[in-house]
């Protein structure tokens, strides 16, 4: 039986510039950052927030992704919930986020995009 | 704060046909299926496995995501975890679900890439430990 969403990725152009990002300003935890195999010059980086069995892998674009590279730096196609988004939105926006906008109310809640250090688009919801 | 990684995307070209293999073939739970909006003719259609917080919005193709057009039908950039990767695999494959090859072991676990209704090639893996683990 398929248990859960293993991970996601996330593609990024500098590895260790979306782990302070997403580690620092999201505050997720970094839950592994190993050699991708011996030599490689791009690591299996992933972050989760914390608790979460789902995770995010930032992964360096390479050739395999070819068919991914129209999605770089545009929006990305998951969703990250909070309990509170105008506490997150006010929080996130201290440590420096760049956000599209303030949080908007739809009739399935609330929403708002914010980019990542790479300038992709992140959908930030409260449902 | 971030709590949760609430939905991931599949695109799909049927929803229909996508719900029907989520939920009867990979045994997903239907999390919504309602009017994208009053009188869409497109469904806000959420499936999760069983207990997982974390659901597949199964969305048609359309304007908004015309950038995810090239990776449909191609591998995905999400992955599928279940505890025994043989006996899922026998299972599925009762099933008449498609995989591309049986359940390969690698250093990190093992997998096996399976096809969904929409021709989307998703791997399933299996973690030998603790998904912190090397």
């Amino acid at each position: 039986m398929i248990s859960r969403v293993g991970t996601v990725s996330i593609f990024v152009e500098d590895q260790d510039r979306a782990k302070a990002f997403y580690t620092e300003k999201l505050g997720m935890e970094c839950t592994a950052d190993n050699e991708l195999w011996p030599g490689a010059d791009s690591r299996w980086l992933s972050v989760a927030p914390a608790g979460a069995e789902t995770q995010i892998v930032l992964y360096k674009f390479d050739e395999n992704w070819e068919h991914y590279r129209s999605t770089f730096q545009q929006s990305q196609s998951l969703t990250l919930q909070c309990a509170d988004i105008d506490e997150t939105y006010r929080l996130y926006q201290e440590r420096g986020v760049e956000f599209l906008g303030e949080p908007e109310t739809q009739f399935w809640g609330r929403f708002v995009l914010m980019k990542d250090s790479e300038d992709n688009t992140l959908i930030l919801v409260q449902v | 704060m971030i709590t949760t990684i609430a939905t991931v995307t599949v695109f799909v070209e049927d929803q229909e046909r996508a719900k029907a293999f989520y939920t009867e073939k990979l045994g997903f739970e239907l999390i919504n299926d309602s009017e994208m909006f009053p009188g869409a003719d497109i469904r806000w259609l959420t499936v999760a496995p069983k207990g997982c917080p974390t659901a597949l919005t199964l969305f048609p193709m359309g304007a908004q995501w015309e950038h995810y057009r090239e990776a449909m039908g191609k591998p995905q950039c999400f992955t599928l975890h279940c505890d025994d990767i043989m006996e899922t695999y026998r299972e599925l494959t009762a099933k008449g679900v498609r995989f591309l090859g049986e359940p390969q072991v690698q250093n990190w676990g093992s997998f096996a890439m399976l096809v969904d209704s929409e021709g989307n090639q998703i791997v399933l893996g299996q973690r030998m430990t603790k998904e912190t683990d090397e």
